[in-house]
């Protein structure tokens, strides 16, 4: 693997290790078009990557494979020694459950549900009883400072709230890896700053590894190093600097 | 915006002498390196000659540090017009970084190399200060954010650059 | 330092959740889930619910039949009746069987005469009506009362002392009557019982009620399927996107089903409450329904094994409507893909269905059935046919919405809609084919029949009765008087009667000669036994017959009857005759002539009070005069109540069939309205999904008019398109039907153009009630994301 990796680090306290997610010569096409040509990426335990590029370059579609959302065409994606190019829908599905957190745009938080059951939501797929799982989820809704929307529909609540509150919600069963896509996309700069800081600052304490979908510099500032995609190719600039 | 206008600001209101002058900019507004007395002086006494300032008392003691400053009405006026006149939006046509393009595309060297680059180093230098950013206070966050936007502006116009590379390299060739 | 290991995830990590825990979750959305949520929710229910109260309708089918089965049975009479007869007591009954009809309904009669003070009771009467006395049936006695029904009030014309209790009748609409007649004995055609009751006969014995089970529960169901369907996706993109969050975070498909089946539970619940309550109360208007005899309200209780069945089919089927509402709909993490529906795979088995639909039609009408299982087999046949022609519907409707671009731009737009989902129109478009194409064809039929003239006898009924005629003076009527005829000659009474030409009456009885030879004994006055046959002369006193052991001083043993007590006529000398006698065509098969008959002046004394004699009148009629039949009823009923009559008919056919024209444009109705209420369903939410795309489109200036319109055509087509295919459809099949059992092809224009009609108001409606829904949709508001 790469050298220099832990040189590259911000965070000091961090050991070197082997990495978490390992995806290369990743291709997917829709119908005609080209999402992914070429892209390979890999991610550290605890490390935040930025994933920038233009808008239709393939930097969603890169998020979704590494995700196991999408499977892709050609290539291999090998997460903790599982390949989630052939892993079954039951075993990602599993995987989503416990090891992955998610965090888009808008839209995620089911409506019908106030926003402590939203973030109690993935606790009580993986089995945990309710009322359990709504504690937990109460603690997490205090950790990104939205615990006064706890009984709140997201309806009622800000973009900003919401969007901490899926923040939450993609933290609550402490991820190895929280997929982050465009998480400020809807937001103004402000709100937006504070919702990825907050983000990046939990997933730091927590050892979360972040893949950070994003076309906004200032928000990529928050990770650790980026990655750029263009025309379906990754450009590892990370270190260069 | 020049270092005098920024000091009759600072003065008014506020009668003060040189070091205390020099010390409430350097909070304020130094970003690396604090005033050298030299320039602050010289400055006070190009404002004293123009009659923007006149020192209201000279302590006891010796030298040219125990003067205390005051502003004049011109020094006001002079302040309200400068805050009230719009900056003029500088362009910078002509770059360091844009020669760099052109001249590797003309020698058939790796533009987007360049561009590659320059754009890690200018989002190392964004993570710089936003970890800056997270440390520091209001005033702080506000300057670091400054950079940014600049630094992010420099960006992008580095990303629409490398998107166009190809349409550049056809115009320059033909 | 991760403090992932602090929370204990490793734990969690292989864990799912369980089946209960996910349908859970699935009912708490589909109560918490706002206003669309709980739409859906009643929506759903309303939906189930219907589906609960036909099929527990349908369920009681078994239990209604076996109480109307129990109840004939406890009435029974002549398979009691001990032969020889018991004698006479306190406890015995004499009873004349005197079923008859009136207008085409038929009616239960008897006539009795208690012979002591015990004499049996039938079930539902209180007491037993003495001389000139009846007991009649609700039914009866409405048409009693009411002044139309004039010539009925003639025919009895006697006093009515109580009702018939449903314990004694089929049902609530049965025409029944017990009329007490002290002269009725055993002579006079009577027969005598000691008690009523016999075993039921254990089958379905009203083959149009098991009809209109299964065709009514069938039909039924169509619709609310397609109701359902409707409710289920109402909120659909809504409910997609809300499974797509949950698959994002790690639900896999075997939990978004659960999910998915959890959201309709609450609905489902409440629906079989409400189909419960439905049943309760739609129990007594049951009774109102005028179809054959009627079904009584406390009849209607579901089998004790078909009900708590409807209580697992419904939730079942509904779960089935959910299920394949979501097939070939994929819900992934990243949202919701609908697949192709793979269509040839269907196409072939629907088509096999048409063809044996076909088959089924044209098998039960070629080989002859019982009278019941004909229809049934139709009936099944038809719903097999049409659930078949359902197969090119998808291919038609996308031929007729995906392709065209012309028109306004409210007609593009509601096409472009209709064509870009999936399949809802079709399967609108296809109920409406199967239960109104059903009841058109099926209502031809009837219509058909109704109308028909004889198969196998005549085209009119003027010929029918011109067929019957017999004799020089062309009769062609017989009504058969067992106690005689009161009140002097009959004949002058008959003649005045409007449409009788001509009026003959004579005493028959059968006569025993020494050796054991059966004669034909004839009482009449010599002009009319000049008529009878063709006799040199005749004077009062004369005795006709060339019988040859019947000399004079013979002694012939008249009434025939072995266990009646013998009336012995000692002969005159008898006078021969050349020639055959006139005679009914469906009397004998042998001729009658002097060699087998005594013809006899009343004169001759002979003793035909004693004997066991009736009377029999012959009668011309014209058959185009109104109200002949009735009118003849009425007039012979005063003169003997014991009186049997039939008349010449073009064709024989269940009478409760008519009954069922009415009932199925009423079930064509109701149909209509389940499959429109659905497509408002669909229409409203619709709208709401597009609300943005509404008010956009407003903002772009695009005319409210236009907007409403492109509504109005998105209900408007499918149910257009569905009623001309389905009146084409059920007009071909009527029309084939006809053809099979050769009946001339005609149809009832208005009942086909009250139905299009009735399409058609629906649609108005559908899209007045989806209007406040569009108007709020293309406010400005609209424009604002999330």
């Amino acid at each position: 693997m790469r050298t220099g990796l832990t040189d590259r680090r911000t965070d000091p306290g961090r050991l070197p290790s082997e990495p978490l997610l390992t995806a290369s010569g990743l291709r997917r096409s829709f119908g005609r078009t080209s999402a992914l040509v070429d892209a390979s990426l890999s991610l550290h335990p605890g490390e935040i990557v930025a994933v920038m590029g233009p808008s239709g370059s393939g930097k969603s579609t890169l998020l979704h494979c590494l995700a196991g959302l999408v499977r892709p065409d050609e290539g291999r994606i090998d997460y903790a020694g599982t390949d989630l190019t052939q892993a079954s829908d039951t075993e990602l599905s599993t995987l989503r459950r416990t090891e992955f957190g998610f965090l888009f745009q808008f839209g995620q938080l089911v409506p019908e549900l106030t926003c402590v059951e939203n973030v109690a939501l993935p606790l009580r797929l993986g089995g945990t009883p309710r009322r359990r799982a709504e504690r937990t989820a109460l603690r997490w809704l205090e950790r990104l400072d939205v615990a006064d929307v706890a009984r709140k529909s997201p309806g009622t609540c800000s973009g900003g709230q919401n969007q901490r509150v899926a923040a939450a919600r993609a933290l609550v069963t402490s991820p190895r890896v929280v997929f982050a896509d465009e998480p400020t996309g809807a937001l103004d700069s402000l709100n937006g700053e504070r919702v990825i800081r907050m983000l990046t600052d939990t997933a730091r304490e927590n050892g979360a590894a972040v893949v950070l979908v994003t076309h906004e510099p200032r928000v990529a500032a928050y990770a650790d190093r980026e990655v750029v995609v263009r025309d379906g190719r990754t450009r590892d600039l990370g270190g260069l600097g | 915006m020049s270092l005098g206008t920024t000091f009759l600001g600072l003065l008014e209101g506020h009668p003060q002498h040189g070091y205390d002058l020099k010390r409430a900019y350097d909070e304020h507004f130094a970003t690396k390196r604090p005033l050298a007395y030299g320039q602050v002086y010289a400055t006070l006494s190009r404002l004293l000659k123009n009659g923007l300032v006149e020192v209201e008392a000279i302590e006891p003691g010796a030298g040219p540090e125990r003067k205390r400053y005051t502003v004049t009405d011109a020094g006001i006026t002079d302040v309200e017009q400068w805050l009230t006149r719009p900056e003029n939006p500088e362009p910078y046509l002509q770059s360091a970084l844009y020669t760099k393009v052109i001249l590797a595309l003309l020698t058939g060297r790796p533009a987007e190399q360049v561009l590659d680059v320059q754009r890690a180093e200018h989002l190392r230098r964004m993570r710089e200060f936003t970890r800056r950013k997270s440390q520091g206070d209001l005033a702080e966050q506000l300057i670091c954010d400054h950079a940014l936007f600049h630094l992010e502006a420099d960006l992008r116009w580095l990303e629409l650059t490398a998107a166009r590379l190809n349409d550049l390299a056809g115009e320059l060739a033909s | 330092m991760s403090p992932r290991e602090r929370t204990g995830r490793k734990v969690l990590a292989p864990r799912r959740s369980s089946l209960l825990g996910d349908l859970r979750l699935g009912a708490g959305l589909a109560l918490r889930g706002g206003r669309e949520s709980l739409l859906r929710t009643l929506l759903s229910a309303l939906g189930v619910g219907v589906a609960t109260a036909t099929l527990l309708l349908a369920a009681s089918l078994p239990t209604i039949l076996e109480h109307r089965d129990e109840r004939s049975a406890a009435r029974m009479d002549y398979e009691v009746a001990e032969y020889p007869p018991p004698e006479a007591g306190n406890d015995t009954l004499v009873f004349r069987i005197a079923d008859t009809d009136y207008r085409g309904d038929p009616i239960f009669g008897r006539i009795v005469r208690a012979e002591g003070p015990d004499a049996p009771l039938p079930p539902g009467v209180d007491a037993l009506p003495a001389h000139d006395e009846v007991v009649v049936s609700p039914a009866l006695a409405a048409l009693l009362n009411d002044p139309e029904h004039e010539v009925l009030q003639r025919r009895y014309d006697h006093t009515i002392i109580g009702r018939i209790g449903p314990e004694g009748l089929e049902g609530p609409h049965e025409l029944a009557f017990y009329l007490g007649n002290e002269e009725l004995t055993l002579n006079t055609a009577g027969n005598r019982i000691t008690g009523y009751g016999g075993d039921t006969n254990g089958g379905a014995d009203d083959p149009v009620i098991l009809l209109l089970g299964i065709v009514g529960t069938v039909v039924m169901l169509t619709p609310v399927v397609v109701f359902l369907r409707a409710a289920v996706r109402f909120g659909g993109e809504q409910r997609d996107r809300r499974l797509a969050a949950l698959r994002l975070m790690g639900a896999d498909r075997r939990a978004i089903r659960r999910v998915a089946a959890g959201e309709t539970l609450p609905g489902i619940a409440l629906g079989l409450l409400l189909g419960a309550g439905f049943h309760h109360a739609g129990r007594p208007l049951v009774e109102m329904v005028p179809l054959s005899t009627g079904v009584y309200g406390a009849d209607v209780v579901p089998h004790p094994v078909l009900g708590p069945l409807v209580f697992v089919a419904v939730p079942l089927l509904a779960l089935w409507v959910v299920i394949t509402s979501l097939r070939g709909v994929v819900i992934e993490p990243l949202g919701t893909v609908r697949r192709a529906e793979r269509r040839n795979p269907r196409l072939w088995w629907r088509l096999t269905l048409f063809a044996l639909g076909i088959g089924l039609i044209v098998g039960a009408l070629r080989t002859p059935l019982g009278k019941g299982l004909w229809v049934v087999l139709v009936a099944v046949g038809l719903l097999t046919t049409l659930f078949g022609v359902t197969a090119v519907l998808p291919w038609l409707v996308d031929r007729l919405f995906g392709r065209s671009s012309q028109g306004p731009l409210s007609l593009q737009l509601a096409l472009r809609r209709l064509g870009a989902s999936d399949g809802g129109p079709a399967r609108a478009i296809s109920g409406i084919v199967v239960t109104v194409a059903g009841a058109i064809a099926l209502q031809s039929l009837f219509t058909g029949v109704e109308t028909a003239t004889t198969v196998e006898h005549a085209d009119t009924l003027e010929e029918a009765y011109e067929q019957q005629a017999f004799g020089e003076a062309g009769y062609n009527l017989e009504a058969e008087l067992r106690l005689g005829a009161s009140g002097g000659d009959p004949t002058r009474r008959l003649e005045e009667v409007p449409g009788v030409e001509a009026a003959l009456a004579f005493i028959g009885t059968p006569g025993l000669t020494d050796d054991g030879t059966m004669l034909s004994v004839r009482v009449a006055d010599c002009p009319t036994l000049m008529r009878l046959a063709d006799l040199p002369s005749c004077s009062p006193g004369d005795v006709f017959s060339a019988v040859p052991e019947l000399e004079q001083g013979a002694n012939l043993v008249l009434g025939g009857g072995e266990h009646r007590s013998p009336v012995v006529w000692e002969v005159p000398a008898p006078i021969p005759f050349e020639g055959t006698l006139v005679e009914h065509p469906s009397r004998s098969s042998i001729d009658h002539s002097a060699e087998n008959v005594v013809l006899a002046t009343p004169e001759a004394a002979v003793p035909t009070e004693d004997a066991e004699a009736g009377e029999r009148l012959w009668l011309r009629v014209d058959p185009s005069v109104p109200g002949v039949q009735e009118e003849l009823r009425a007039t012979v009923a005063g003169l003997d109540p014991t009186y049997r009559m039939s008349f010449p008919m073009t064709i024989e056919y269940d009478p409760a069939l008519s009954g069922m024209r009415t009932m199925l444009i009423g079930g064509a109705l109701a149909c209509l309205a389940m499959i429109t209420a659905g497509l408002l369903v669909g229409a409203v939410e619709q709208i709401r999904e597009r609300k943005r795309v509404h008010a956009v489109l407003t903002a772009f200036g695009t005319r409210r008019r236009t907007l409403v319109a492109s509504v109005l055509w998105q209900s408007a087509l499918p149910v257009l398109v569905g009623v001309v295919l389905a009146t084409a459809a059920g007009l071909g099949l009527g029309a084939m039907l006809l053809d099979l059992v050769h009946l001339p092809v005609s149809f009832d224009p208005l009942d086909v153009l009250f139905i299009a009609g009735a399409g058609i108001g629906m649609v108005l409606l559908t899209t007045l009630a989806a209007l406040p829904a569009l108007l709020r949709s293309m406010r400005p508001e609209g424009l604002r994301w999330e």
